[in-house]
């Protein structure tokens, strides 16, 4: 189940255990039954208990074992000295995303451990970060961030802050929405009669990343006029496939679909995803405080940034909203290294 | 005299009394989206005694995470002003939030906490916590710290960063239970747009 060994991001190799939640009492009988007639040999990292509070309330959840078979499917098969544990304590079994591999750094640790707990050892291995995209990533998030950053110019062209955004579906390997910053929005209006006036009026809010998740909404209505929810199906890629951006090898499995803002696109060969779940973002500038909550509410699956905004960037410079535990949603953030001057070159 | 020193005290500070008058207008917005099917959270923006603003939750039917009931309203607010700016001799501006108190049923997020911030709000009185993704305290202090456009520049934001991350006073608690009630009611009947989290899965016997 793992998604891809050649993965560069650690964070995005997951694999599927089933779990459940349990009463804390059982906690103890139930590590030491699962410890011998399911042992988790490959993922000795993991911690096998998660805690989490919610609303002052603990729960404990643990893992069964390794998810066999096709995770998106109601039924799933389970080797019977489990099966046998599960009827015992009447345990109601899900599917969750575990970490596959062992973090290598303390920061990939606080960050693996969002999704469920593991053990990290600082001296245990010591490889280069594997946060890091490899070639081929690279450049494919090279190739959108330089759409991003056509959006920052035309910000910057029109008297705006140099800041531009997209958002990505990797799925189709194209933008499906853009946005740049326009807080500062122009209108012409008559002072006195025959005299034409500009007169700006300031809207604070309009930052390139919530531009950007307004016409991704645009887009979903459009693409998705019913407002039937049961429509909703998580696609193949959302689960596990970190790397369906750059994985040119599969290419076969996905259908390469042109969308001329929409017209002409047939719908009904795409599920209709939650929010923007599965859709990466590519922001030219370190997201501020709201743009980069935004982000987790519209749901991304990743972020990639350029210019770090060392005062009041959310993503690592003054908080890291990313490694936020009590949040509903993680997205994964990478840096895509380009200079501040670009922003502002003329279209 | 004192009457009169009195009444300019209590000019820039809202009474018990009519915190609670706009806290109850912020739950009517509130009550209409969980009419709406929409996570029951309203507000209300006052300028001078009067409601100038208001707003609901509208995420679902948007299909955009991010129209929290604060955004609306403050969206609600600007379009005025700007309808006004087109009015000779008019000349309202986004500094006109200085002067404006929101009244919201539940903590602001993260995300609205530093809008209220980037907007420039002088003081917001809430009503219950917002213990996973509040921004005025319970996950982060957006409310003290402050948030700066994310389109500033390095040099921009060294030079501006004092006028740039202003903060607001805020205040919670107001009507606390009656907003718990509310959120526990819709998420006991589900969102039922979002995916559930926890699936749970049948099993079947492998061998
Ligand atoms: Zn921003
Ligand atoms: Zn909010």
């Amino acid at each position: 189940m793992v998604a891809s060994p050649s993965c560069r991001c650690i964070l995005c190799v997951t694999v599927h255990v089933l779990a459940a939640s349990i009463d804390p009492k059982l906690a103890s009988v139930l590590i030491r039954d699962l410890g011998t007639k399911a042992p988790l040999t490959s993922l000795a990292h993991v911690k096998r208990i998660r805690r989490s509070v919610t609303e002052g309330k603990v729960e404990l959840s643990i893992i069964l074992c390794p998810a066999d078979g096709d995770v998106s499917s109601d039924t799933l098969k389970i080797p019977n000295d489990v099966a046998a544990i599960v009827e015992k304590h009447s345990l109601v079994p899900f599917v969750a995303e575990i970490p596959a591999y062992q973090a290598t750094s303390r920061a990939e640790w606080e960050a693996q451990c969002v999704f469920w707990p593991t053990s990290f050892h600082p001296n245990a291995c010591i490889r280069g970060s594997k946060l890091e995209l490899d070639e081929c990533e690279a450049e494919t998030a090279r190739k959108f961030m330089k759409e991003a950053v056509s959006q920052a110019r035309l910000a910057h062209s029109s008297g705006q802050l140099a800041n531009g955004a997209v958002i990505v579906d990797p799925f189709l390997r194209s933008v499906i929405a853009w946005g740049h910053d326009q807080c500062t929005s122009t209108t012409n209006y008559c002072l006195e009669p025959g005299e034409d006036k500009e007169k700006r009026l300031r809207h604070p809010l309009r930052h390139a990343v919530m531009e950007a998740i307004s016409m991704a909404a645009d887009r979903d209505h459009l693409l998705f006029p019913s407002n039937c929810t049961n429509s909703f199906i998580q696609r193949p890629a959302d689960s596990s496939d970190c790397d369906a951006v750059a994985d040119s090898g599969n290419a076969a499995k996905k259908p390469r679909v042109d969308l001329d803002g929409g017209v002409g696109f047939n719908s009904q060969d795409i599920p209709r995803p939650y929010l923007c779940t599965g859709f990466d973002a590519y922001v030219t500038r370190e997201p501020c405080a709201m743009c980069a909550m935004a982000l987790v509410h519209q749901r991304v699956r990743r972020v990639f940034f350029g210019v770090p905004n060392t005062f009041r960037g959310a993503l690592g410079s003054k908080y890291r909203l990313q490694g936020i535990r009590s949040l509903n949603h993680h997205y994964t953030v990478f840096q895509v290294t380009i200079s501040e001057s670009e922003l502002e070159e003329p279209l | 005299i004192s009457e009169r020193l009195e009444s300019v005290r209590m000019a820039g500070v809202a009474d018990d009394e009519s915190i609670m008058k706009f806290m109850k207008l912020a739950f009517i917005e509130a009550r209409e989206a969980l009419a709406r099917l929409e996570v029951p959270v309203g507000c209300v923006i006052v300028n001078d005694g009067e409601v100038i603003g208001r707003g609901s939750n509208c995420t679902n039917e948007t299909r955009n995470a991010t129209r929290h009931a604060e955004m609306v309203a403050i969206d609600m607010v600007l379009s005025k002003w700007q309808q006004l700016s087109a009015t000779p001799n008019v000349n309202p501006s986004t500094e006109g939030f200085q002067q404006c108190d929101l009244y919201v049923t539940c903590e602001p997020c993260i995300m609205c906490a530093a809008a209220l911030s980037l907007s420039g709000f002088r003081k917001i009185y809430y009503g219950c916590d917002n213990e996973r993704f509040g921004g005025c305290g319970s996950v982060l202090d957006i409310h003290s710290d402050g948030c700066a456009p994310c389109g500033l520049s390095h040099n921009e934001a060294e030079e501006h960063e004092e006028q740039k991350t202003k903060g607001f006073e805020c205040v919670g608690g107001f009507m606390a239970d009656e907003a718990v009630n509310l959120l526990r009611g819709f998420y006991e009947q589900g969102n039922q747009n979002a995916p559930r989290p926890h699936r749970p899965v049948r099993i079947e016997r492998s061998l």
